[in-house]
């Protein structure tokens, strides 16, 4: 009942005219992203990031949650009507999505998908309300040595989803925990990997490498493909509502994409693809017309569909709960919260009760913007995807240097993002994920600062993450996902 | 190639970690011993990527059997990276106006771009709405005058 008289008080924040403004704000800025093929949600927020300083919190962080709503409503636009996935997550929708469309299906296709959203989205929600107080009663419990061994289980959980490859991702993640030792060690003061550089010693920027990467990276690759300008845009065909053939297929799979999404994507280890495929087999497998399946079903949007917008409540839930982000956007997220000298973790429902209770009603909130937003206004964003690509990616690339020039007024931070974006271009070409560089950046260094707090705690003694009750589950949980897939799949 | 310039840059970090000074020794895990273990960890990845680019298993976009890139791939790239160069120099000689048209320009052209007249009134009329959202709206630092003069 706690968490409802919180949730109460959160809405009661989150209706203020000015805040509900920032939330609107939030879920246009992130729709138009969303939709728009090569910039998402992470890349969004890291632009904004420099805003953290004019800006109060709790408007910020109803701005950020709004974008990182609206750019899942937004990315299944894309999918179904360009068949080019924003993100690895609306790979499925693209696949029956697209199919629907090109059968003259695009309105019930674009409708399930956003009713399913909302469905899945506030379902997630309302789990992420009354699970994450009873998560922050044990978090409460956890000391360094907890934290560490699970930031080990989300940096095992990241390689082992994310990439074909587990040696490019490997790399990619090394890579990322290697930048983000650059800098000023934080307990003896000694400079580490700055080359004699004063502009490395606060390290590297997050806002930086992520732009980098994703945006500038992003666009370099697409340049050199030179595919950027093809892409056929499906017009938008038949009713934009569900006739009740559509609702009676599609509230099945909107339940058990949201049942496969939330939890997996509330661990530590779960990410947004993983449920978006099990529902995806699942619909096909339970299907009374799985001849249609690769044709166009609507089942395969709307659980698929469900699956990635519950996936991506619960991804907020050991962000917000443990201070442990989960994707590379929840990464990006953290790195807001650190710079307005906010710890997320289990003392922020004490110490920000107001700041997370008011996100969190914003989220209930967002989710109607989205649904009144995508739909009707689906026209529009249509438009957006007919942007000759020579003008689309100039501004992308205009916005990325303002965005990080403005902050600094730094050149060299200028030369570190065109030189990141090389790094994201090379690593595209030769198919090494970027997400698991980010997240190392972000998540090495609070590896390495609580691994350090244990061992002093415990007088340099290792076997302290071992025999910790907590940490040593945590640990063995760490273990067995690196070795049982490889395991099973080396069974088949 | 890039298995190789992998290998260079672990090289680059195990000296880089290997000058980091460890400090008074009364901690456990001193500031050199993250990243000493990163590098080492980073050289090994390299040496099994240089092992499986010899064997031909790292796949290459460049030789992608369904979407090869298309022709010209390195003129684009040319443009693409002339503007790297230039738009920080632009930035840092003339202001942001400078340096983001020319950037605006060049990425535009990478893209296939044709007609110089168009590339260049999208670049002004982009970064002039850029900087009024940035400097004006959102109030950060992209220098207050369009132009600067170098003297």
């Amino acid at each position: 009942m706690d968490a409802l008289s919180h949730l109460m008080h959160g809405f009661s924040n989150a209706l203020q005219p000015a805040v509900l403004m920032y939330g609107f704000l939030g879920c246009l800025v992130g729709t138009l992203v969303g939709v728009l093929p090569g910039i998402g949600p992470a890349l969004t927020i890291a632009l904004l990031l420099p805003l953290t300083f004019k800006a109060p919190a709790t408007a910020m962080f109803v701005l950020f949650a709004g974008i990182y709503y609206g750019a899942m409503y937004g990315g299944s636009t894309t999918s179904i009507l360009l068949n080019t996935p924003g993100e690895s997550a609306s790979v499925v929708t693209a696949l029956e999505g697209n199919r629907m469309a090109r059968r003259g299906m695009a309105g019930p296709a674009l409708a399930t998908a956003a009713i399913g959203s909302f469905i899945a989205g506030t379902i997630g929600t309302i789990a992420l309300t009354f699970f994450s107080p009873m998560i922050v009663e044990s978090a409460l419990l956890f000391g360094p040595a907890e934290y560490f061994s699970l930031m080990l289980l989300a940096l095992v959980a990241v390689t082992s989803v994310l990439g074909n490859s587990l040696l490019r991702g490997l790399v990619s993640l090394n890579l990322g925990l290697l930048f983000g030792m650059v800098g000023v060690d934080l307990q003896t003061g000694q400079h580490r990997f700055a080359f004699g550089q004063a502009e490395l010693l606060d390290g590297l920027e997050v806002t930086i490498v992520a732009v980098g990467l994703f945006a500038v990276g992003e666009a370099m690759f697409m340049a050199w493909k030179g595919h950027a300008a093809e892409g056929k845009v499906e017009k938008i065909s038949g009713s934009l509502w569900l006739d009740r053939e559509g609702w009676r297929r599609s509230w099945k799979p909107w339940l058990r994409g949201t049942f496969f999404g939330f939890p997996i994507g509330a661990m530590p280890a779960g990410g947004a693809e993983l449920p978006t495929l099990l529902s995806y087999y699942t619909e096909k497998k339970l299907s009374r017309h799985p001849e249609e399946f690769g044709n166009g079903a609507i089942e395969g949007v709307a659980g698929p569909e469900a699956a990635n917008n519950a996936a991506a409540a619960g991804v907020l839930m050991p962000l917000l709960t443990l201070g442990i982000p989960t994707s590379a956007t929840a990464a990006i997220l953290l790195s807001a919260f650190t710079s307005y000298g906010i710890a997320p973790g289990p003392l922020l429902f004490e110490q920000q009760a107001d700041l997370v209770w008011t996100l969190i009603a914003s989220l209930y909130v967002g989710n109607v913007i989205l649904l009144v937003l995508n739909l009707p206004l689906v026209g529009l964003w249509v438009q957006l995807l007919r942007i000759p690509a020579p003008w689309l990616y100039g501004g992308i690339i205009l916005i990325s240097t303002a965005g990080v020039y403005g902050a600094s007024s730094s050149i060299f931070d200028v030369g570190m993002l065109y030189a990141f974006g090389l790094l994201g271009f090379v690593m595209r070409r030769f198919d090494a994920p970027v997400a698991p560089m980010v997240m190392g950046l972000i998540l090495g260094p609070m590896a390495e600062q609580s691994m350090r707090q244990a061992l002093t705690i415990s007088a340099g003694d290792f076997t302290t993450f071992a025999t910790r009750p907590i940490s040593g589950t945590i640990l063995a949980i760490a273990a067995l996902m690196l070795i049982v897939p490889r395991v099973m799949r080396a069974r088949k | 190639m890039a298995a190789l310039g992998l290998a260079a840059l672990a090289g680059l970090t195990l000296w880089g970690a290997w000058s980091i000074p460890q400090g008074p020794g009364f901690s456990a895990v001193g500031p050199r011993d993250f990243p000493l273990v990163l590098s080492g960890t980073l050289a090994l990845l390299a040496l099994a990527a240089v092992v499986q680019a010899l064997r031909g298993k790292i796949p290459d976009e460049a030789h992608n059997p369904e979407e090869p890139p298309l022709p010209g791939a390195r003129a684009r790239m040319g443009w693409m990276l002339a503007g790297m160069l230039f738009a920080p120099l632009g930035l840092h000689l003339f202001g942001f106006f400078a340096g983001g048209v020319i950037g605006f320009a060049t990425v535009a052209r990478s893209f296939g771009a044709k007609s110089w007249p168009a590339i260049t009134g999208w670049a002004i009329a982009a970064t002039l709405v850029v900087w009024l959202l940035f400097d004006k709206v959102l109030t950060l630092k992209l220098g207050n005058e369009l132009l600067r003069l170098p003297f």
